[in-house]
């Protein structure tokens, strides 16, 4: 790819007592869409919000654009569009006012402006609430909202953070979407969440973060062949015993077996046949079970051998 | 980009709720409530009737009449009066029932209670009267906490000095008159003394009596109106009373003899009972809604800082400088608060007709400048650290309340207190110098105070926009 967007480099950022970045490094290309993934309070927000020159960090460097990036750097600020963790719309303000008054701290041009707010509206897809205040949106729709604010001024540079938080279904994909076709239309994104479905969909690369260090970084596929698990299966049964579990270990290519909550889960490392294997152990068993099933690995489980937790907490 | 900014400022300004209830309607309602409570006195002509206890530690014949002039009275304990003061009271009353032809009552300005000391105070206490008057007292406790009303003495002399000769002179004609008409019918004054069944002695003693009057005092439990009339009617008396006994004596009377003295019992400021204690809450009024404008301009920092709130931290990512949205967010709620304090004023000019001595442009001038000092501690008070914004606006409705408190908003006098045992807090309180600002305008012929006062105005808002911009100079955070 050509040119690099983003360049961070051994951003340390310190609360006080508390590292909150332990020298970050990440580097973004042109045309990317860029997914920050990491539990809750790992340093998503914060490295964002270095990124942007809004916190002071102790320690490295950060370029935008092939420039530095300061407070005072108008120039580059024009050419990113920010969407914050928390709504930041005016309640005073009706929607098409809000994404007009944000859309005129960038474009000076008022019937360009014009354009660029109706066609922001347009995208999100707010046409018929132009005249709503805020507080009369749902929860989805203040969203689509926000998001237009932060995009109507088509940014190069797009940074999204947490986006889809408390969002209905429907809204989550419709901004899902958004954000893919805003990537065809030259936008580089970033994206920061904790939801690693959404970084499946969307990211064409993704940092994985813990304790504001990164762990792993490249394309989902990359990072599942990190990691040696290669399927997981299920059995559903209501008890077991040790002959089985041990039964079920000695199986080739099994490197790990858990029963917990009325669910027998059998890890493997490549190989074939494993499903007809753990089959056939089974019925020689003669255990009783419901469903079984065989599933890919996910980005949970990268997270969860790298750090040996779960990515978030069951909800 | 500033002026969109100055756009949506404004209009989120004017469409906050608060802005409308607290700028535009609560003044004017608050107007009207003060116009209704004081027009009931000065329109109606209806003054209330003010009991009064009277001791007399010393009989003083003049005070006496002057007392049955202004009202009716009545005594707990029945002695006989002198001729002379017969005389003179009956002379006064047929004069009244021959004016009050038409339907006009003559105004009770005082009902007074002649009693007995210990009897006054149980009256005072349970405030059936309002104040009891020390007839040469030495009854008054001079030593403890009583306070003198020097102050104010000093202040209104002239007026007192003026009304008193005024009427000294009516008083005297009006004695004149009914002793005129009959000498004029070609009866000598002897006659005429004999037939209204006085003697010669009574006229010296007349003389007397001028010369001798009494030293008065008065002690009041709180403040208020009627107080303030009862004092103001001691003052009168005692300018006339001054002035009497010069012309009695041929103007070789010894001077001034300090004939008032007028001590409040608890600790309380004796207010001025005329009109321009309305006057006086209309232009606090004016001042409170101009420093209201620092509730309107507490969110211009938070919405420009990007530790403050996510609107700031967007701004603060916006190619926008922080400079521009902050001057932006610092006129718009200027020219909100003006036309707050505007709508304010001409409410008060063209619906209750305040007077502003005519300079009501010099008026609008005050109040936006004071209108742009609000906006100006807003802006600082809203710079200030990480204080919640809803505890903000609780400090600022605090501290514009207290301030108007202090100028005299809701108990007029506190501002005379507060001038007599520590004038540098009225000097310095923004209320009172805005609201300073009108009342120079309508008692100087010049406008050298008027323009002090708005220079006092126009340091402050330098001060508190360099101390906001101080505060947010910062471009990056430690912590967001
Ligand atoms: N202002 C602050 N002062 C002190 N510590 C902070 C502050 N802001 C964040 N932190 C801490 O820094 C760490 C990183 O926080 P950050 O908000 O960047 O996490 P995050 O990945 O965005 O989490 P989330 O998914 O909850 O948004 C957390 O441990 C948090 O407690
Ligand atoms: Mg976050």
């Amino acid at each position: 790819m050509g040119e690099t967007v983003v360049k961070i480099a051994n951003l340390v950022k310190n609360y006080k007592e508390l590292r909150a970045l332990d020298h970050l490094s990440l580097t973004i290309e042109k045309g990317e869409i860029f997914g920050l993934l990491g539990p809750n309070g790992s340093g998503k927000t914060t490295t964002i919000s270095c990124l942007l020159s809004l916190l002071a960090y102790n320690e490295g460097t950060i370029e935008l654009f092939g420039q530095p990036m300061t407070p005072t750097s108008y120039d580059l600020k024009a050419r990113i569009g920010v969407i914050l963790q928390n709504v930041a719309v005016f309640d005073e303000l009706n929607v098409y006012e809000n994404i007009d008054c944000f859309c005129g701290l960038y474009i000076k041009d008022k019937a360009r402006r014009r354009q660029y707010v109706d066609e922001a509206i347009e995208f999100v897809g707010l046409n018929d609430f132009t005249g709503f205040k805020p507080k009369k949106l749902s929860g989805g729709l203040l969203r689509r909202l926000n998001i237009a604010c932060g995009i109507a001024h088509k940014p190069e540079l797009i940074i999204l953070d947490e986006p889809t938080v408390a969002v209905d279904p429907q809204s989550r994909n419709k901004i899902l979407e958004g954000i893919e076709e805003l990537n065809k239309n030259g936008a580089t994104v970033i994206y920061t969440t904790h939801y690693m479905e959404e970084v499946e969909q969307i990211c064409t690369r993704i940092a994985i973060m813990d304790h504001g260090k990164k762990i792993a970084e490249g394309t989902s596929g990359e990072l599942k062949r990190l990691i040696k698990n290669t399927e997981t299966v299920t059995i559903e049964m209501k008890e077991v015993n040790n002959a089985l579990l041990n039964t079920m270990k000695g199986l080739p290519n099994v490197y790990d077996v858990k029963w917990e909550a009325g669910r027998l889960k059998i890890y493997l490392a490549g190989g074939e046949h494993n499903l007809l294997n753990i089959m056939d152990a089974l019925k020689t068993s003669g255990t009783g079970f419901g469903q079984v099933y065989s599933e890919l690995p996910t980005l949970n489980d990268v997270f969860l051998e790298i750090t040996g937790k779960e990515l978030r907490d069951k909800d | 980009m500033f002026l969109h900014n100055l756009k949506y400022e404004i209009k989120m300004n004017l469409r906050a709720k608060e802005v409308i209830i607290w700028m535009l309607l609560f003044p004017c309602v608050l107007s009207v409530l003060y116009k209704v409570a004081f027009g009931n006195i000065y329109e109606n002509g209806g003054i209330k009737t003010v009991p009064v206890a009277v001791v007399e530690n010393r009989k003083d014949d003049m005070f006496r009449i002057m007392m049955s002039w202004m009202g009716e009275s009545k005594s707990t304990h029945e002695e006989e009066e002198s001729n002379l003061v017969k005389w003179l009271t009956k002379t006064i009353k047929e004069k009244e029932e021959n004016e009050s032809t038409g339907e006009e009552e003559k105004p009770l300005l005082f009902h007074a209670i002649y009693c007995r000391e210990d009897e006054a105070y149980r009256l005072l206490e349970d405030g059936d009267v309002k104040g009891i008057i020390f007839v040469d007292a030495d009854g008054v406790p001079a030593d403890t906490d009583a306070k003198k009303d020097d102050a104010a003495d000093k202040e209104s002399d002239e007026e007192i000095t003026e009304w008193g000769s005024e009427a000294v002179k009516a008083f005297l004609d009006e004695l004149g008159e009914a002793g005129h008409a009959d000498i004029n019918e070609g009866i000598s004054a002897a006659d005429y003394l004999t037939s209204e069944g006085l003697t010669l002695e009574d006229m010296v003693e007349f003389k007397d009596m001028l010369n001798s009057s009494s030293r008065l005092s008065l002690k009041i439990k709180s403040n208020g109106m009627e107080q303030s009339s009862i004092k103001r009617f001691l003052e009168m008396y005692g300018t006339l009373i001054k002035i009497t006994g010069k012309l009695a004596d041929g103007g070789n009377s010894p001077g001034t003899k300090n004939v008032m003295d007028i001590v409040v019992i608890e600790d309380v400021k004796l207010t001025d009972g005329n009109t321009d204690q309305f006057v006086t809450y209309m232009y606090n009024m004016i001042a409170m809604v101009a420093l209201f404008g620092m509730t309107v301009a507490l969110h211009i920092a938070l919405y420009s800082e990007a530790n403050l709130s996510d609107f700031g931290a967007r701004r603060s990512c916006s190619a926008t400088p922080k400079f521009t949205t902050i001057m932006a967010g610092l006129c718009a709620c200027c020219f909100t608060q003006i036309f707050c304090v505007s709508v304010c004023i001409t409410f008060q000019a063209l619906v209750l007709r305040v007077d502003f001595g005519g300079r009501l442009p010099l008026v609008y001038l005050g109040g936006a400048i004071g209108a742009i000092m609000g906006v100006s501690m807003g802006f600082f008070v809203g710079a200030i650290g990480r204080i919640k914004y809803e505890a903000k606006i609780g400090i600022s409705m605090a501290v514009v309340m207290t301030l108007s408190f202090m100028s005299g908003l809701m108990v007029s006098g506190i501002k005379a207190i507060l001038e007599m045992h520590a004038p540098i807090v009225n000097d310095l309180n923004p209320v009172a110098i805005v609201a300073d600002s009108f009342y120079y305008l309508s008692v100087d012929a010049d406008t050298g105070r008027y323009f002090g006062k708005l220079a006092a105005m126009c340091i402050y808002t330098v001060i508190f926009i360099a101390l906001g911009f101080l505060l947010t100079r910062r471009r990056k955070y430690e912590s967001l």
